[in-house]
């Protein structure tokens, strides 16, 4: 059974990555696909698979699978299961820090502003998170901060260009298209990293479940913990916000389905089972937002919310039982 | 031995007077008093989670609190009074989790079976009872194999009967040649008189933590003032 469901998670990752490169406002054929993608030519096939398709596929699942790890990475963290990079304002430190910068017309620095952003964020969470008695507290914290820093961002677009607030406007509803091949590339990677990085941290993981003071006592420091998680998940949502704009619920939704798909609630199995399922989600999610077939297509956000929302109020109902 | 020095333990403005006590091993030391008393505070400090206001805790001439996390967790185990819900860990995960922190191998079955626990090791730890999961995390604290083992108020979530046979096993632990320092409300349970007990009671008003070398309900009732 458990084999079944691996090789499934594994095989559908190929197989909506081949979808994705096939389908679109121009429809092709597998050969099509094949030659578009050997030979370098400046022919259309060749720029609609290696400049466009390509690059959008790569970025799907970097961006589904990085944010479903930074969501089940705060999940674990905050013992909480409505924790996620958008639900805690994390996305939205980093749009303040993209806000700033595109905003200003400095482009270049979109990554390290919008880095820097989440980290702080997050920073300022878990520096409360032990005064919030409540799940719901945090949440609300959390919230707090989004409207915080969207007032900041639309006090600084009074004195944006036109031009700057277009690009900023379209950033905001999220999409894996804007980005070349290196980028895609260079971000599927980070992720792969933090995986790696996350994976290395399974039992520190397993044992934080426990609660803080039991793993305090079972060899776990709690500040460099904190600093790992801190680290790969502000790093992580940076990065994917800059490249990707403030991608709604992924990260809050994948870790759940995981969790019923899987059935299991340890970190060995589930780092890697988040990951492959964020990344088939991702570029599911992708794919209907491109609406194949059609002219025009829906913004990300909106496809990302209708998986993601009906997800949080299966957990909500589900009570006490959902870890 | 753990040896109690000066210690001053909770938050600035309601500290009792320091504590001093030598603890052989092989001995249960009973924490005693009233809700609010500081208890808990106490065993979170003994076990390294709070540091202590002033003072120190020794084991074997060196301080609990300068160690680091994994030393640490190789000399005592704790088991909190907090219910574990959010963890979606399988029962025999949660136990073997307790050797790996402190680096050491263990027959989980076994463990298990000698728990009376062994039909709950594929159940999640966040689907059993309270009382089911306090006797989890205590196998786990026994899978850390550490001289030392605090427990705050770990009978609260149990019935009747199960509460009669952890008296039992904690004094069967003791005999084996550990050191358990348990916070409890069971006074009608302490063994009258036993040579192993030691009491420590804490006044709620703070002051002076009153040791009693010699256990008896005339003398804990004394204490709490009936």
């Amino acid at each position: 059974m458990n084999r079944i469901v691996w090789i499934v998670a594994i095989a559908l990752i190929p197989a909506l990555f081949a979808v994705e490169l096939l389908l679109g406002s121009v429809s092709l054929t597998f050969s099509e696909v094949l030659s578009a993608l050997s030979n370098d030519e400046q022919s259309l096939h060749h720029l609609i698979v290696v400049k466009s398709r390509l690059p959008r596929s790569i970025t799907a699942m970097a961006g589904g699978g990085g944010l479903a790890l930074c969501g089940l990475l705060m999940q674990t963290y905050f013992h909480n299961p409505l924790a996620g990079p958008s639900v805690l304002g994390v996305t939205s430190g980093a749009s303040l820090g993209v806000a700033a910068v595109l905003l200003a017309g400095a482009t270049g620095a979109v990554l390290p502003a919008a880095a820097l952003g989440s980290l702080l964020v997050l920073l300022m969470i878990m520096l409360v998170a032990d005064r919030l008695k409540s799940q719901v507290s945090l949440l609300i914290f959390g919230l707090m901060i989004g409207y915080l820093t969207s007032s900041v961002v639309t006090i600084l677009q009074q004195g944006a260009s036109k031009e700057a607030l277009r690009s900023f406007v379209f950033w905001g509803m999220g999409s894996f298209a804007d980005l070349n091949n290196g980028e895609a590339t260079l971000l599927l990677t980070m992720t792969g990293l933090a995986a790696l990085v996350a994976f290395a941290l399974h039992r520190q993981l397993d044992v934080w479940t426990l609660g803080n003071d039991v793993a305090a006592t079972m060899g776990v420091s709690r500040r460099r913990f904190t600093w790992q998680v801190l680290l790969i998940t502000g790093l992580v949502a940076g990065a994917i916000t800059a490249y990707c704009g403030p991608v709604a619920f992924l990260g809050l939704a994948v870790p759940h389905l995981a969790r019923g798909i899987w059935q299991r609630g340890n970190h060995a199995t589930l780092i890697p089972a988040v990951v492959l399922s964020g990344m088939a989600i991702g570029l599911a999610c992708d794919l209907v937002s491109r609406a194949p077939g059609a002219d025009s297509g829906f913004p990300l956000n909106a496809i990302t919310s209708l998986v993601g929302a009906p997800v949080v109020i299966f957990v909500i109902l589900k009570g006490r039982r959902v870890f | 031995m753990l040896k109690i020095e000066n210690l001053q333990f909770g938050y600035s403005g309601g500290l009792h007077n320091p504590l001093s006590i030598e603890i052989r091993t092989g001995r249960l030391v009973l924490l005693l008093g009233t809700n609010g008393s500081g208890k808990s505070t106490l065993l979170r400090t003994l076990s390294g989670i709070l540091p202590p206001a002033a003072g120190m805790l020794k084991y074997d001439q060196k301080s609990i609190h300068t160690m680091t996390e994994k030393q640490r967790a190789k000399i005592m185990a704790y088991v909190g009074s907090k219910q574990t819900s959010f963890s979606g860990l399988l029962v025999e995960e949660v136990v073997s989790l307790g050797a790996w922190s402190a680096g050491k191998s263990i027959d989980v079955d076994a463990l298990l079976s000698a728990h009376d626990l062994l039909k709950l090791a594929k159940k999640r730890i966040s689907e059993i009872s309270d009382g089911e999961a306090q006797k989890v995390m205590l196998a786990r604290a026994i899978a850390q194999q550490t001289p030392v083992l605090l427990m705050d108020e770990p009978t609260a979530f149990l019935d009747h009967p199960t509460r009669k046979t952890w008296w039992t096993s904690m004094l069967q632990l003791v005999s084996d040649g550990k050191t358990v320092i348990m916070s409890t409300h069971d006074i009608a349970f302490i063994p009258e008189n036993h040579p192993a007990i030691v009491a420590l009671c804490i006044p709620a008003s703070r002051g002076e933590v009153v040791v009693l070398e010699r256990v008896d309900r005339v003398g804990v009732e004394r204490f709490f003032g009936l």
